[in-house]
């Protein structure tokens, strides 16, 4: 990276013009003068014709990078030293997964520099012991020093103790601002109940937050991704889960008897959640095929109770939005990729090293070409 | 006085003043005066014989002797008529001009008063060209040849000067820059020179198309072709001198070898030393 402690001395590049426009007057001859014979001029002259243009046009570029050059040593060109990318370590949640920075950082850093979280702690074929319980990041790769490691992670460093904890001194989190879409539907009836549901979409999850027109009873569901349940989470779900009212249960000939308002959660996918069934919001015509091929937990009646339910949600969102049932409202924020990163530089150590002046580089360098310049010169007159 | 004895282009706006300045100049150089035969500063060729056993040893030639190891006899004093033909080269590369001098016109009134020299000291004088002048003398002809001089243009190819009948002793003298292309001015030269003939040649050249000091980039222009060529004369002059050098040398030699009378003459040089140099130098030769 190239930057300049005094920019305002790149004016001093205008001077590059002066050489220019001195080889570009001398280029009209001084003199015309007839001759009674080109004889004795010819065959010397069209080898130093075509050496005085080549000589030329090399002292022309010779002295314009001499001019560079005292530009630069105006303008203080700082040099960084190298930045051992290699020796830090980013330790990065998947919420961002799909964020373009993490995608940069990756696709810059050296390999093996770049680490998934899982489910929010280390998760490495490497040595970090996983735990299940509250005492995260007790181990870490013994060659592996605390103040090379960054941690990339929206959430859960408030919780943590071990040595990457704040009460052990670490501070290199980076919170990176998440993509949230908001979904909103305005109103779904359901029977009697008018239900306002509004969703809203976040990398780790869908916040549901629902409320009961008549009663104005407000509800909020959160639904982790498949990825990103962290083992609490799972706990909670099960006990949700299993607080259903086995009445809830709808077979599956008899979905089709449900109504639009319906919500259907595909579980296919979810461990310990084979055989239940859930009901998606949606057309249900439309899927039907699906509804027959999977495994679904229908909720319409419980929707008044609190479930986590695991999905992959944003394509059944899609499905919701395809039906005309849900608002799509994008409201994606994410900051410019550089933002990202010039926290990483406030990081002291390995990523911030010393900018160093150029100057006495370049002025060594000017003085080697201003000699070689002058010596061809005089060279060419002898 | 000093003027004349300078050149200056503006003595060859008019016939007149050619005229003029031409006599004036040699009568002021005292070129003009009659001479005796004895003193023989002029363009003289005496007539010899070989030496033959009991001839008169008084009048052998020394000065003959000297220049060719063999033994002459003057013959006596009669007035021998010398033909001086003036041979003037008139391609255009003779229009070259340096410090306003026009190496054409300095040919010419160089010619004029060469001629007038000779006509002075009894020779007759002609002009080769196409018609040229037939040699002559007198004042008539003085008129005519004068007036052919001054009228003389430039022509663009080089046409062999055409002779008269080569009759009595033919002086030739050639006044010329020796710029050709296929060594058609010394091959015309030497075919001039023979037992009877003497050929003088007069190579014209200026200073600086000797030296080429010339400050700065220069654009050439070639006089006949109208060729165009750039360059750099402060890279290029010592090479280019070296070049003139030794193309001067070889004429010199090629020309003496075949014993002509060749002066490589700095024609921005006042007229009166160019006069002055070639007529001593002839002094020595005789």
């Amino acid at each position: 990276m190239i930057s300049f402690a005094n920019i305002l001395g790149l004016f001093a590049l205008a001077g590059i013009l002066v050489p220019l426009i001195v080889h570009l007057l001398s280029k009209r001859t001084k003199n015309t003068i007839a001759f009674g014979s080109l004889k004795f001029l010819e065959d010397t002259e069209t080898k130093t014709l075509r050496s005085i243009q080549l000589n030329d046009i090399w002292l022309l570029l010779l002295r314009m990078l001499i001019v560079v050059l005292l530009a630069f040593i105006v303008a203080d060109l700082l040099l960084e030293g190298q930045e051992q990318k290699s020796e830090v370590k980013y330790l990065v949640d998947p919420v961002y997964r799909d964020n373009l920075a993490i995608k940069y950082l990756s696709d810059t850093t050296a390999p093996g520099s770049l680490f998934w979280l899982s489910n929010g702690y280390p998760s490495f074929s490497d040595p970090v012991e996983k735990t299940q319980s509250a005492d995260f990041y007790q181990k870490l790769p013994a060659e592996w020093e605390k103040d090379s490691l960054i941690v990339i992670s929206p959430f859960f460093y408030k919780d943590l103790i071990g040595p990457l904890s704040i009460e052990s001194g670490f501070n290199r989190w980076i919170s990176l601002p998440v993509d949230e879409r908001k979904y909103s539907l305005s109103q779904i009836k359901k029977g009697d109940s008018a239900i306002n549901i509004e969703a809203s979409e976040s990398e780790s999850g869908l916040f549901v937050d629902y409320s009961i027109a008549d009663s104005g009873e407000k509800k909020q569901m959160f639904y982790f991704f498949q990825d990103y349940l962290p083992a609490e989470g799972q706990k909670i779900i099960q006990s949700a889960l299993s607080a259903i009212d086995q009445n809830s249960w709808i077979t599956l000939e008899e979905t089709k008897k449900i109504e639009e308002s319906d919500l259907i959660i595909d579980t296919t996918f979810t461990p310990g959640f084979e055989n239940k069934k859930i009901v998606v919001l949606g057309d249900p015509v439309t899927q039907q095929s699906e509804i027959i091929n999977k495994n679904l937990m229908i909720i319409s009646k419980q929707i008044d109770k609190e479930s986590a339910l695991v999905s992959s949600l944003p394509v059944h969102l899609e499905r919701f939005i395809a039906a005309g049932l849900l608002d799509y409202r994008n409201d994606i924020r994410s900051a410019p990729v550089s933002e990202y990163f010039i926290s990483t530089r406030k990081f002291n150590g390995r990523l911030n090293t010393e900018k160093q002046s150029a100057d006495s580089l370049l002025w060594w360098i000017a003085l080697v070409l201003l000699l070689t310049e002058r010596i061809i010169v005089a060279w060419r007159t002898i | 006085m000093a003027e004349i004895l300078e050149i200056s282009p503006e003595i060859l706006s008019s016939i007149k003043d050619f005229d003029w300045a031409i006599k004036t100049f040699a009568q002021g150089a005292s070129y003009g005066k009659r001479q005796s035969r004895k003193v023989g500063t002029g363009m003289e060729f005496s007539q010899y014989r070989p030496y033959s056993q009991g001839d008169d040893l008084r009048q052998l030639d020394w000065k003959m002797y000297a220049r060719s190891d063999k033994f002459y006899i003057k013959q006596s004093e009669v007035e021998t008529h010398l033909s001086v033909t003036f041979i003037i080269d008139n391609s255009l590369s003779m229009k070259y001009k340096e410090n306003s001098l026009v190496k054409m016109d300095v040919a010419k009134l160089l010619t004029g008063v060469l001629a007038y020299v000779a006509m002075q000291n009894g020779d007759r004088i002609g002009v080769a060209g196409k018609p040229g002048i037939p040699i002559g003398y007198g004042d008539r002809h003085w008129d005519r040849f004068l007036h052919y001089l001054f009228e003389l243009d430039y022509s663009r190819a080089f046409i062999e000067p055409t002779l008269q009948n080569i009759r009595d002793k033919e002086l030739f003298v050639v006044l010329t820059d020796m710029y050709e292309d296929r060594k058609e001015w010394q091959q015309f030269v030497k075919s001039l020179n023979s037992r009877k003939n003497e050929v003088i040649l007069f190579h014209l050249l200026g200073q600086i198309e000797k030296n080429l000091k010339i400050d700065g980039a220069t654009t050439f222009t070639d006089l006949e072709s109208g060729k165009r060529l750039q360059a750099d004369p402060d890279l290029l002059n010592k090479s280019y001198q070296k070049k003139m050098d030794g193309w001067i040398s070889e004429l010199r030699e090629e020309f003496r070898a075949s014993g002509i009378d060749y002066h490589q003459v700095d024609y921005t040089t006042p007229l009166y030393e160019i006069v002055n140099n070639f007529l001593n130098h002839r002094k020595q030769l005789l």
